[in-house]
């Protein structure tokens, strides 16, 4: 997932946000970003080992599914 | 976090938020202004992000778990850790993703529950048992997962809501968990389940405890209808100590809008013991109270609890509303009028001061017609005519026409009230002298003098007297049959 399109996305959906001063918008911005990128690197993570436990036959469908 | 704003939705939607994000305090102070359904927009974005990530993958191995067996599926759940688990169980088919959480352990499901998107396991919750839901709960309630256990409790089952309230012994716990609650008929479709004792014993631990009565507040705010009414009547049955106490909380934390919503449906015997607390003498209080009447359109049900109070607190009220300036003034006013509480104005208005009934009487209200009527009606029947005698003194040249021309009709009934009053009050006969003077029109004028006419000798003298010094007369006599 590209965390600038979720940005955009989110910029488009909550209207508040274009009324926010700069230096807030991008502080919240920034925070967003960081949120989603932790979370997919903690997701990814939970993946790569979570794939391991799998049954050999499950384990090669979830690789292509999730990576 | 701590409190920003004494909003309590835009606080809860901040401390959602802050589950996720970690903002400087400029920023988090902006966001205090942004309203709690901006605030929610924000944070369902967020979630909707987060939880998109992967979604077609775990889609796609979703639909392969069905080759598992129940058992074998529950011993993969373990393995692949609660995360990932999470993110499975939210795209399996519902009926055979609770068959795989009733064999796994609470401790494992908190955690589960923690990482899944709600919206998407709401139909799995739905279908576990009420024991495991149970003591999922008590768990989650252990880890102070109150935020959880909220957005949880919106897809609980009606037995397992009635497990969980007979499990979890905490009362406040319960109040907290309420509070969080997204889904408002949810949360009055839980308190439709609870008993009448534990209720009392749930909303008690809010006014007991100073920290959760905001909470009570909130949940009693947020229930429907009649609910609202029974807890607020458990609420209004405190002691006096206690409510004192709250009406403390309410002040500082600018909850009155909350509280005069679910005074507005108690049970009216206990208007009497809450408006009259010590608390209430207090003139920042009532200024407080008086203003979020004012702001939250809640006037009309407010009118009814200044009603119930002892005089002196009546006197404060009225000199409280007034120096809060005439839009406060008018819209009290306006209140009053539309819901025919007009006896409460009247019973004000005798509180007021020189300057005070000035004021009054120079509202943009006081020059609508209807009003004027309706003041005059009802100042007749409640034998306040020398009330708005003094009023009528105040009144600008097209108010006092107002004044007369109604007083006219149904053959001069209110005019003759006025008269009858003007005997007893002072400067009563000037009061009325004064007002009709302004008229011009000859017919109105022939009708002032038949009623003139029916007057004994002394009123007629003392109506004649006052209108020669308003340079009435001259004209009035012309009128009179030789």
């Amino acid at each position: 997932m590209n965390n600038k399109d979720a940005i955009e996305r989110m910029h488009q959906r909550v209207g508040f946000l274009s009324y926010l001063p700069e230096p807030v918008n991008r502080d919240l911005d920034q925070a967003v970003d960081d949120y989603l990128e932790s979370e997919k690197g903690r997701l990814e993570k939970a993946i790569d080992s979570g794939i391991q436990a799998l049954p050999l036959w499950l384990r090669s469908i979830a690789r292509s599914a999730l990576r | 976090m701590n409190d920003l704003t004494p909003n309590l939705e835009i606080q809860v939607e901040l401390e959602k938020l802050a589950q996720y994000l970690t903002l400087d305090d400029t920023t988090w102070q902006a966001l205090v202004d942004a309203g709690a359904a901006n605030l929610r927009e924000l944070r369902e974005h967020i979630e909707q992000e987060m939880y998109n990530q992967h979604r077609k993958g775990f889609q796609h191995l979703a639909s392969w778990t069905r080759w598992l067996s129940i058992k074998q599926l529950a011993k993969l759940a373990y393995a692949i850790g609660a995360k990932m688990a999470a993110r499975l169980v939210g795209e399996m088919d519902p009926y055979f993703a609770a068959k795989v959480a009733r064999r796994l352990t609470p401790d494992f499901l908190g955690e589960v529950a923690a990482q899944a998107d709600p919206r998407k396991i709401r139909e799995v919750i739905r279908r576990l048992p009420a024991e495991l839901i149970s003591q999922v709960a008590l768990k989650q309630i252990q880890e102070n997962q109150f935020l959880l256990l909220g957005r949880f409790a919106d897809a609980l089952s009606a037995p397992s809501i009635r497990e969980v309230v007979n499990t979890v012994k905490d009362d406040g716990a319960l109040l907290t968990i309420a509070f969080y609650m997204e889904n408002t008929t949810q949360l009055s479709n839980v308190i439709r389940m609870i008993d009448n004792s534990r209720l009392a014993s749930i909303v008690r631990s809010g006014t007991e405890n100073v920290d959760l009565w905001p909470k009570a507040i909130w949940v009693i705010d947020h229930v429907e209808g009649e609910l609202k009414s029974r807890l607020g009547n458990i609420m209004a049955e405190q002691d006096e100590r206690t409510l004192d106490s709250l009406v403390d909380v309410a002040h500082r934390q600018q909850l009155w809008g909350p509280v005069l919503r679910a005074l507005s449906v108690i049970n009216p015997r206990y208007h009497r013991k809450i408006v009259n607390l010590p608390s209430l003498r207090n003139s920042a209080v009532l200024t407080d109270l008086v203003n979020a009447a004012v702001s939250k359109n809640l006037l009309e049900e407010t009118l009814p609890l200044v009603n119930a109070m002892q005089r002196d607190y009546r006197e404060v009220v009225a000199h409280t509303a007034l120096r809060q300036g005439e839009e406060v003034a008018e819209a009290v006013v306006q209140a009053a009028h539309q819901s025919g509480q007009w006896d409460l104005i009247l019973d004000l208005a005798q509180f007021l001061g020189d300057d005070e009934r000035n004021m009054l009487a120079r509202l943009p209200i006081s020059h609508n017609p209807s009003v004027i009527e309706a003041l005059m009606r009802n100042a007749a029947k409640l034998g306040k005519t020398d009330l708005l005698l003094d009023f009528a003194r105040r009144f600008h040249r097209e108010g006092l026409q107002t004044v007369v021309e109604i007083s006219l009709r149904d053959g001069g009934d209110l005019l003759q009230a006025f008269l009858d009053a003007a005997r007893d009050t002072r400067d009563g006969w000037q009061a009325i002298a004064t007002a009709v003077s302004v008229v011009d029109a000859p017919d109105m004028l022939r009708d002032i003098g038949r009623i003139y006419q029916r007057q004994n000798p002394q009123d007629q003298q003392a109506f004649r007297e006052a209108a020669n010094e308003t340079g009435l007369w001259s004209r009035l006599e012309q009128t009179l049959p030789a």
